[in-house]
């Protein structure tokens, strides 16, 4: 008790403790918090998290390998956990089989869908072009339960609809990836530097589900720009255990997750 | 009568890409680049290219584009990763109307290229169901499968005329081999009608005979020999990228961006028009450098 995790590491934490020993995970380009997440899984309770990394196309353990996050989850470093590899067509074989992955994006609306496209201007051009869907709209129809993640939580990213769909969650609500027979349970969690939402079984709505150490339900409402599925009572999400504090500061030797979110 | 040598110099083998080909570039995001021949193409001026990138295309596309290549670009992602979260010269050029991308998902661009490989008009796939792509590209067309009634995506089959691809070694017949990841670089040569393949060395033929089983690319078209030949990036398996010159790149691409051309025009003058050819190019980035980027590729595999 009395430790204090930075938001990006108590995300990491979250995740962390969220991934069962023996799933199979994907982790994609730029996503520094699961990568920092999975790596701690797999030296902490999940010995045998499988690891696909995407971006540099193998599969990788890093228990007891005293890993690093670098910068780039493509770096050629990675190649120190590396047990196997794969073409990178062949990411999209079995997806069906890999349990989660970690999208992140621009946008993120209430029912977990997600815009990595960018802004249309309304006239068949662009106000802001981001980097391009990847493979999310992919994944987000064949793995099984996708974690949505953002660095930042503000109105901007957590909007009522996204204005381009990149990954689909439950597109309009209640039976919509039933209606076009998408394969998957659709997003576990969207997870931001201040809360964890799930998603309501009815509605499929994004409801808080737990709050970050030191956040209250009034700052992620003002923070949010969509209507919030509210449980009579919310938990705060248990602070680090220095076990766990330890060993993520450990993998993250240059801080990457301690800088403050914008 | 002999086998043909393939070796070409990176002059003659960049001469093979003309004005309005289709084509696809390996590697990805941080590695596996054929610079060599990238930086050839934007020397000889190479106009209205329609590029097929990397399923996660990096810097070397997004250069490409800033030197006024590209006039379609077929990725699903350009990005600096985490030194920069888009492409500069990408998000610009889209940005202006400047370049036409031909949306497409990871998924569905594997799919054209092995629709071409294949010799298929398309290949079906769930991915970019429900999403906007099929929207935004109309060439991709969502239709109920006629097994089992399942809607996928149909994407028309994607041929490049060449592809180029960088791996670590090859003979001089084309027999390259991949030692780190592979990335897409065998289905886009199995796509392609020409392959013109960078390597960092060069060996015997007698080398390749006694490791056939790493053959990864077999029977390029061309070869060039290219000692560093994916400077700046990283060759997955002998060296790792010179993040120093990368975020040079980032800093002169996003300054373009932001309505400040000079940087970038300095940047293309000192990497590329600049050095008379790969050698000069080698001199400029400097010997220590080179070898310090080889050791800490050593270092890590053996040294562990």
């Amino acid at each position: 008790m009395g430790l204090d995790a930075a938001p990006y590491e108590m995300m990491a934490i979250a995740i962390a403790r969220d991934l069962q020993n023996g799933k199979r995970v994907i982790v994609g380009a730029d996503t520094q918090i699961p990568h920092a997440a999975v790596m701690l899984a797999q030296n902490l309770h999940a010995p045998d998290l499988k690891v696909i990394y995407g971006a540099n196309c193998f599969w990788g353990n890093t228990r007891g390998r005293n890993p690093d996050l670098y910068v780039s989850s493509g770096a050629y470093q990675m190649i120190r956990s590396a047990e196997s590899r794969f073409d990178h067509p062949e990411i999209f074989h079995r997806l069906w089989a890999i349990d989660h992955f970690f999208a992140g994006g621009i946008e993120v609306d209430k029912f977990g869908n997600v815009n990595i496209l960018g802004i249309p201007d309304g006239a068949g051009g662009w106000k802001f072009r981001a980097a391009g869907p990847v493979g999310l709209p992919d994944i987000a129809v064949n793995v099984r339960e996708p974690y949505i993640f953002s660095k930042r939580h503000d109105r901007r990213v957590l909007v009522d609809r996204v204005a381009l769909n990149s990954c689909p969650g439950f597109l309009d609500g209640p039976g919509g990836r039933e209606r076009l027979g998408l394969w998957g349970k659709g997003p576990r969690w969207i997870i931001t530097p201040k809360c964890i939402f799930d998603f309501h079984p009815e509605s499929k709505r994004a409801r808080l589900h737990r709050l970050l150490p030191g956040v209250t339900v009034q700052e992620v409402i003002e923070a949010t720009g969509f209507e919030i599925e509210l449980p009579e009572r919310v938990e705060v999400l248990p602070g680090p255990a220095e076990e766990e504090l330890q060993l993520l500061r450990s993998i993250d030797k240059d801080g990457n997750l301690r800088v403050r979110p914008k | 009568m002999e086998r043909a040598n393939v070796t070409r110099s990176v002059e003659d083998a960049a001469a093979l890409i003309k004005d309005g080909m289709t084509v696809a570039t390996g590697g990805l995001l941080f590695a596996n680049h054929p610079m060599p021949i990238i930086r050839q193409m934007i020397r000889n001026g190479v106009r209205n290219l329609t590029l097929v990138g990397p399923a996660s295309s990096g810097l070397d596309v997004d250069l490409l584009i800033g030197a006024g290549c590209v006039t379609t670009l077929i990725s699903p992602y350009v990005s600096g990763e985490s030194l920069i979260g888009y492409g500069p010269c990408y998000r610009q050029a889209v940005e202006r109307g400047e370049m036409k991308v031909w949306e497409v998902t990871e998924g569905l661009e594997y799919m054209g290229l092995r629709a071409a490989a294949l010799g298929l008009p398309f290949l079906p796939y769930r991915g970019g169901v429900g999403s906007d792509i099929p929207k935004l590209n109309p060439e991709i067309k969502e239709f109920r499968d006629p097994i089992k009634g399942e809607l996928l995506c149909a994407v028309p089959a994607i041929k490049p005329d060449v592809a180029l691809i960088h791996v670590q070694r090859s003979d001089c017949y084309g027999n390259g081999q991949h030692l780190g990841s592979t990335y897409g670089d065998r289905l886009m040569a199995h796509a392609a009608d020409c392959v013109i393949l960078t390597c960092d060395k060069l060996v015997s033929n007698e080398v390749i005979r006694r490791t056939p089983l790493l053959t990864t690319i077999a029977y390029a078209t061309v070869v060039v020999e290219t000692a560093f030949g994916s400077h700046p990036y990283a060759s997955h398996g002998l060296y790792g990228e010179d993040t120093e010159v990368l975020r040079e790149y980032v800093e002169a691409a996003e300054s373009r961006r932001t309505g400040n051309p000079d940087k970038f025009a300095r940047f293309l003058d000192k990497y590329i028009h600049g050095p008379a050819d790969h050698f000069a190019y080698l001199d400029l980035v400097g010997a220590a450098r080179l070898v310090r980027l080889a050791a800490s590729y050593d270092d890590l595999v053996q040294g562990g």
